[in-house]
């Protein structure tokens, strides 16, 4: 499997905060990869460092290129968006169009013209008139319509509503993604994006506390619903996290084998949700 | 290439100032002579100079250099659309984050810098020419109607008088030359853009009237602002022979036709040191902008 990024100790300092503390991650050809977590933790700079926005320490290769010193070959097979607030709002839609046209080697125009067809964005619209779930269909038509092997997202859908946020997702996996393309979100929004990811990192003060695929989270990690009189003989296994719900007392298990939890109470595959909170708490111990 | 003319058509897209000032003042101009057509032709106004009638070929004579006049009217308007062209360039879309969508684009921070001042070194000294010499020639065309109205004959007092391959010759020069003169103000604009995250205007002002006073206080000298004045105040006696631009200007005044291409005079301005340094301290401000282009950190 090609490796598309691959960083070994990348480290980012402002100050003497570390944004990124020697983390050593890969991103593999064909997979959907969340980077998740809280405010500060470091996404957006890992992410910054992949696009050859800034500074770092360490090792990164992006398709086998140096994004500092190579930024704009890198981009040609790279696409992001950032938020939705970045496109320029003085653009027209069939200026961004042509612009991109004769600029990016990899756009394909009725592609993007066919995907804006299906909305209720229009040629002659300003983008400054746009309604912000537009702006964002507007900014996926254009990066739908380049064929890169890297797609970064960075809150793709904070402040939309819950009708375009779906509707984004759908577009990206039924239009876009094809098995060989790359994609990387970062969001706060987790559960949204949940059921299509295929690898899963997450990170809090620079480091890197969970880097997995997505199928492993059913063999490594179990949910117990324990009932009341067995929490205490549970709770001597060392769970990662423990909380109370309904009268019943719900701890997360990392690496413990299925069969040694079952005489307790039910289990489950913890959501991801569950999974980062009780990762972001170890972590911050 | 075609990403330098796309990437200037797009400057043309954000900042319409470009086409609209000069569309509007010409406009303006055009509409203002011909009120004062009807006007001179309904009322038989006199027209007075000094107090004094002046003979109506004089006037004419004064017009054959409409072209020259209007490229000195627009220059003065569209060296202002320029300064704060320059001055928002890399300044707006770090404002507005949409340089976030700029960089997502497999543009080099150096071709994104040329463009900018592509714009103002090339299509903005163009777009003035340009609409000069159309504001002049409606503005003839109104005057012929004038003389028709008044019997006399366009083409032998207006059209047959004025010099038009000397003026256009002319006026190329003088683009040239002045763009080349003022490179460095652009190239410390376009830094200045680059540097400043608001009250970009302080920022252009500041250094050099910083560095003056201290040079003043310290020194007792102003070495620095009188370069700068020299610099401000322009090429024009470095490019053109001076004695004959007096004389020229004396010959309009009497009512002779306008200057010929012997006021040209290149070789003080190419022997002298002020235009080379100039060149060079162009290039240090673009590189500095092109550096802070790339390598600025803007938050995501």
């Amino acid at each position: 499997m090609t490796q598309l990024v691959s960083a070994r100790r990348l480290s980012k300092s402002y100050g003497n905060f570390k944004a990124l503390d020697s983390i050593d991650f890969s991103i593999a050809e064909g997979r959907i990869v969340g980077l998740i977590g809280p405010n500060g933790a470091g996404k957006t700079t890992a992410l910054k460092a992949i696009l050859g926005l800034t500074h770092f320490d360490g090792e990164l290769e992006v398709l086998g290129l140096d994004p500092r010193s190579q930024r704009h070959e890198v981009m040609q097979q790279v696409c992001f968006i950032a938020d939705v607030a970045v496109l320029p709002r003085w653009m027209r839609v069939h200026q961004a169009l042509s612009l991109l046209e004769t600029v990016h080697p990899r756009f394909d125009r009725v592609k993007a013209e066919d995907f804006l067809a299906r909305t209720d964005v229009r040629m002659q619209s300003k983008i400054s008139a746009l309604s912000k779930g537009m702006v964002t269909q507007l900014h996926l038509a254009l990066v739908m319509a380049i064929d890169a092997r890297l797609l970064v997202l960075d809150e793709p859908t904070l402040g939309l509503d819950i009708l375009f946020r779906k509707e984004f997702y759908r577009a990206l996996l039924n239009d876009y993604f094809d098995g060989k393309r790359t994609i990387l979100i970062t969001t706060h929004q987790v559960e949204e994006i949940e059921h299509l990811l295929t690898d899963l990192m997450f990170v809090n003060h620079g480091r890197l506390v969970l880097d997995m695929p997505m199928d492993e989270l059913e063999t490594r990690y179990t949910e117990v619903s324990a009932r009341p009189e067995q929490a205490d003989a549970l709770r001597q296994l060392g769970p990662l996290d423990e909380q109370q719900s309904f009268g019943r007392t719900v701890m997360l298990f990392e690496d413990r084998p299925r069969d040694s939890l079952i005489e307790f109470g039910e289990l489950r595959t913890p959501s991801i949700t569950d999974l980062f909170v009780a990762k972001m708490k170890v972590s911050r111990k | 290439m075609k990403t330098l003319l796309a990437l200037v058509r797009r400057e043309v897209w954000e900042h319409t100032a470009i086409w609209l000032v000069p569309a509007v003042l010409s406009v303006l101009l055009v509409t203002v002579a011909a009120i004062a057509s009807v006007k001179v032709l309904g009322g038989g106004v006199n027209i007075m100079v000094d107090g004094h009638g002046v003979e109506t070929d004089q006037i004419f004579h004064g017009l054959s250099n409409l072209n020259l006049a209007m490229v000195v009217v627009f220059g003065l308007v569209m060296g202002v659309v320029a300064t704060f062209y320059l001055l928002d360039c890399l300044l707006a879309d770090r404002k507005d984050r949409s340089i976030l969508f700029w960089k997502s684009l497999p543009i080099s921070d150096l071709t994104t810098v040329l463009s900018k001042l592509a714009t103002a070194a090339v299509l903005i000294p163009l777009v003035t020419v340009c609409a000069a010499f159309v504001t002049a020639f409606m503005l003839m065309v109104v005057i012929s109607v004038d003389l028709l109205v008044l019997g006399g004959s366009p083409w032998d007092m207006l059209w047959s008088q004025v010099p038009y391959f000397s003026n256009l010759v002319l006026v190329l020069y003088a683009m040239v030359v002045g763009v080349l003169w003022y490179l460095p103000l652009m190239g410390y604009l376009m830094l200045v853009s680059a540097f400043a995250k608001r009250a970009v205007m302080v920022w252009a002002v500041l250094p050099p009237l910083v560095i003056s006073l201290v040079e003043k206080q310290f020194m007792g000298s102003n070495n620095f602002a009188l370069m700068l004045s020299e610099r401000m105040n322009g090429f024009a006696p470095l490019a053109f022979r001076t004695d004959s631009l007096e004389s020229m200007a004396d010959a309009i005044d009497r009512g002779h036709a306008g200057p010929g291409l012997e006021v040209i005079n290149a070789a003080p301005l190419l022997q002298g040191s002020g235009l080379w340094l100039g060149l060079v301290a162009a290039g240090v401000f673009i590189a500095g902008a092109v550096y802070l282009r790339r390598y600025r950190d803007e938050s995501i």
